[in-house]
């Protein structure tokens, strides 16, 4: 029910479309967690936006809760809409390859993103995420509202400790 | 082929290809399934691996500050990473069956243990500081072996292949059952065809002797019909119905009638021509259809030979029989234009050629029909001629001999038919009685004689008895006594004053089985009279325990007095029974007043018969009845000649 009051956020958000985010991309004040690259047009570093933890928490936060196969229990995961990050920097592409910090990496199909709520989780049950964790970002897809056929191939999809986005 | 049968092939055939598609597409579905599943178990062995690669990158990590080269900040998030891929093992469904490995929850828990142990100085170590950064590496290098081992056993140890190798089993299992599943489905289906088939086989055909039945030989005659229309050719149909084939069922045994059939059966196939077909219509009824013919001769010449081949001599089971059948043949549609009534055509051939005798087989004439339609026109008939009062009662006196008086009548049955002209009261009775007209006859006879007897007593006559005749079913299949207590409530009829009529033929067997039947009449308070009496089948025992008021002779015994020598013994026997069984004597058929003076001398006083009257109408037994009342007999015995009084 929850993860369906999510999706029907996440939905009116997109509806919404983009909340003034036309104004230039602010330079990092913290730790750098998240860069991306590739076909943006906004950009705070060379050929590349880079991210701190505020800013991240600048954009609309949104909740998923599900049961994934690396933890125990149902995890509750706060985070930015991967969809709304993306046009922000006004990315165009097909393809989005997320990169981890012990370099696993992963392709996501942009086109799936149109109609699932994915996001980058910044909290995991209203705690920040330590590396230590699978932090600081986790790559989260809505688990529950999949078959169990699309689950492997998502799951596959779910980068944990994400460092980097590259727009193709 | 009808359209039915095609639709059940068509859903026969849909069936089949589904079974076929179903089974192909789970099997390869299975295969793919157990591909996968094999593909996916090394899914696993992926985490393990990161943990010995991560445990390598840190110890390196180590060696590398501990040489100057790398930053804190760098070794603190290798540090982080060989942390969380430790925990990543340690839960979680996607590693539970890695955890299952013997020694890997001990190994992690010690690996993690150690971390922990030196995460202070990992975490103060400064680039350059190879003093501390050696010892932690030498206290990591044992896991290393340890963790690769652990790795090696998660991805290809003794489980995993145990659990490849039981799907490859079950995929064998599989295979086999599905195998079997096909065969014996295609076993099923085939066996379906052939119990249908036989099945339907079994319904077209006796079972005695293989021959067609008469559900098939109707789809026959049908088809044959329209092959002959439009082919302008005629069809024979013969009726072949063996001549006492009861009675060697009862001599001989069934196990005789049934070998008799089936060599009848045989010679019938053996006398018939390729375009002829034999059926077996039930009992000891067979028919042939014979096809193609052009002239009606064609058909009498079977008919000939098939009577001639039957009535050779037979052996069955050693006894020697010469069987014998009558046949009827029907031409269509020279007969008749509908096969059917061709069919009841040679039909009534048949019985004709039976009751006739002497003749085997007959052709059918259109007058064999003129009968049955008479029966079913006067049938129609009669129905409305009940409800419309078209019959009428006539009525004949019965005269006691030495008053010459009437002392009842008996009420006789007339149908005049628009058509047919004078029907006969045998025919309207058992017409009624065959179409189920009985009930509604004889309460319509009983009804009328009652109204006759109270229109009487209104003239102020002096009344008599009245006698009607019941018809043999009103004994068994209704309950007379019931319409009787009605009738006689509904008109007023005094009981005493009807007399029923029991005809001894045909009514004694019947009553036999129902004794109570006359009693409850009895009680009623009618008089009962047995008709015919000498004729039919009745034994002294009926005369003592029926309650039966009143014999009548047959006329037969008293024409038997006009011959010469005269016979009078069996007149006398009756007359004697009757006297010592305290019942009246009627004598019936009376001509000539010699008629009288033999009855009287042999002590019967009472009869009817054309020298008194016939049976006459209403009117006329009014007036024969008032002129009783003025004095004047209907018959005098004079001094010495006798007058019959003509009014």
């Amino acid at each position: 029910m929850r993860v369906l009051l999510s999706t029907l956020l996440f939905l009116a958000a997109m509806l919404l479309g983009p909340l003034g985010w036309s104004a230039p991309l602010s330079a990092p004040e913290g730790r750098v967690i998240l860069s991306v690259s590739g076909n943006i047009t906004k950009t705070n570093a060379p050929e590349r936006s880079d991210f701190d933890l505020a800013m991240l928490e600048s954009y609309p936060l949104y909740e998923l809760e599900m049961v994934t196969p690396w933890t125990e229990g149902t995890q509750r995961f706060q985070g930015v809409a991967l969809k709304e990050l993306l046009q922000s920097l006004g990315a165009k592409g097909d393809t989005l390859r997320a990169v981890a910090l012990n370099d696993y990496h992963a392709t996501i199909d942009l086109k799936e993103l149109a109609d699932m709520p994915v996001l980058i989780a910044v909290k995991l049950n209203g705690s920040h995420m330590r590396v230590r964790d699978k932090g600081p970002l986790w790559i989260v897809y809505p688990m529950d509202s999949f078959s169990a056929a699309d689950r492997p191939r998502h799951e596959a999809n779910m980068v944990w400790q994400l460092r980097s986005l590259e727009i193709h | 082929m009808p359209r039915y049968q095609v639709l059940r092939v068509v859903l026969l055939l849909c069936v089949v290809v589904v079974f076929a598609a179903s089974t192909l597409i789970s099997y390869q579905r299975h295969v793919e399934t157990a591909q996968l599943l094999t593909v996916t178990q090394k899914g696993g062995g992926w985490a393990a691996s990161e943990l010995a690669f991560e445990l390598l990158r840190f110890t390196h990590m180590l060696e590398t500050v501990g040489a100057g080269r790398g930053t804190a900040d760098e070794l603190a998030l290798r540090f982080d990473l060989l942390w969380s891929r430790i925990e990543v093992l340690q839960e979680g469904s996607e590693t539970s069956e890695v955890r299952e490995v013997p020694g890997a929850v001990a190994l992690l828990d010690e690996l993690q243990a150690t971390l922990t142990l030196i995460e202070p100085s990992v975490l103060s170590l400064k680039p350059g500081e190879a003093a501390v950064a050696d010892p932690l590496v030498d206290r990591l290098r044992p896991f290393e072996a340890r963790v690769r081992a652990f790795n090696v056993d998660s991805y290809n140890g003794p489980e995993a292949l145990e659990r490849i190798r039981r799907v490859f089993e079950l995929n064998w299992l599989v295979s086999v059952s599905i195998t079997g599943l096909v065969l014996s489905g295609t076993l099923l289906i085939l066996m379906l065809i052939r119990e249908s088939s036989r099945s339907r086989h079994q319904s077209l055909h006796d079972e005695l002797t293989g021959l067609p039945n008469r559900k098939f030989i109707n789809q026959q005659l049908k088809s044959a019909a329209r092959d002959a229309s439009r082919n302008g050719t005629l069809l024979g149909v013969h009726v072949i119905d063996l001549n006492n084939f009861k009675e060697i069922n009862d001599t001989l045994g069934h196990s005789y009638g049934d070998q008799l059939l089936q060599q009848v059966a045989q010679r019938l196939c053996g006398s018939i021509g390729p375009n002829d077909t034999v059926a077996r219509l039930g009992g000891d009824e067979f028919l042939v259809i014979q096809e193609r013919i052009t002239q009606a001769d064609d058909c009498t010449r079977l008919s000939k030979t098939l009577c001639g081949r039957i009535g050779h001599e037979m052996v069955l089971s050693g006894s020697r029989v010469y069987p014998s059948a009558s046949l009827g043949v029907s031409i269509y549609p020279v007969d008749a234009d509908d096969v059917s009534q061709v069919q009841i055509n040679a039909d009534l051939a048949m019985y004709r050629a039976k009751r006739d005798g002497g003749v085997s087989y007959r052709r059918f004439e259109p007058e064999m029909n003129d009968s049955l339609q008479r029966a079913n026109t006067l049938a129609r008939e009669l129905k409305t001629a009940i409800q419309g009062d078209e019959l009428s009662l006539h009525y004949q006196p019965v005269v006691a001999f030495d008053s010459g008086k009437i002392v009842s009548v008996e009420a006789l049955l007339r149908w005049h038919n628009p058509q047919y002209g004078y029907v006969s009261p045998v025919e309207v009775v058992a017409i009624a009685e065959q179409y189920g007209l009985a009930l509604e006859l004889n309460e319509w006879v009983i009804k009328q004689a009652c109204l006759q007897y109270q229109y009487w007593v209104s003239l102020g006559l002096e009344t008599v008895c009245v006698a009607v005749n019941i018809s043999p079913s009103m004994y068994v299949l209704h309950d007379l006594a019931a319409s009787l207590t009605r009738l006689l409530r509904e008109t007023g009829m005094p009981p005493e004053r009807l007399i029923v009529e029991v005809t001894e033929d045909t009514t004694m067997r019947d009553i036999e089985s129902s004794p109570d039947t006359l009693h409850n009449l009895k009680t009623l308070g009618v008089q009962i009279a047995l008709d015919d009496f000498g004729t039919g089948y009745s034994s002294l025992n009926h005369l003592k325990r029926l309650p039966v008021d009143k014999l009548k002779i047959d006329r037969s015994f008293i024409q038997d007095l006009n011959i010469t020598p005269k016979d009078p013994r069996i007149i006398r026997s009756i007359v004697n029974l009757a006297e010592s069984l305290d019942l009246q004597v009627i004598a019936e058929g009376i001509e000539f007043v010699q008629n009288v003076d033999d009855l009287i001398a042999e002590g019967c006083l009472l009869g009817q018969g054309y020298l008194f009257s016939k049976a006459v109408d209403s009117e006329r037994i009014v007036e024969m009845l008032s002129a009783q009342g003025q004095g004047i007999p209907l018959f005098q015995l004079g001094a010495d000649e006798r007058i019959v009084q003509r009014i």
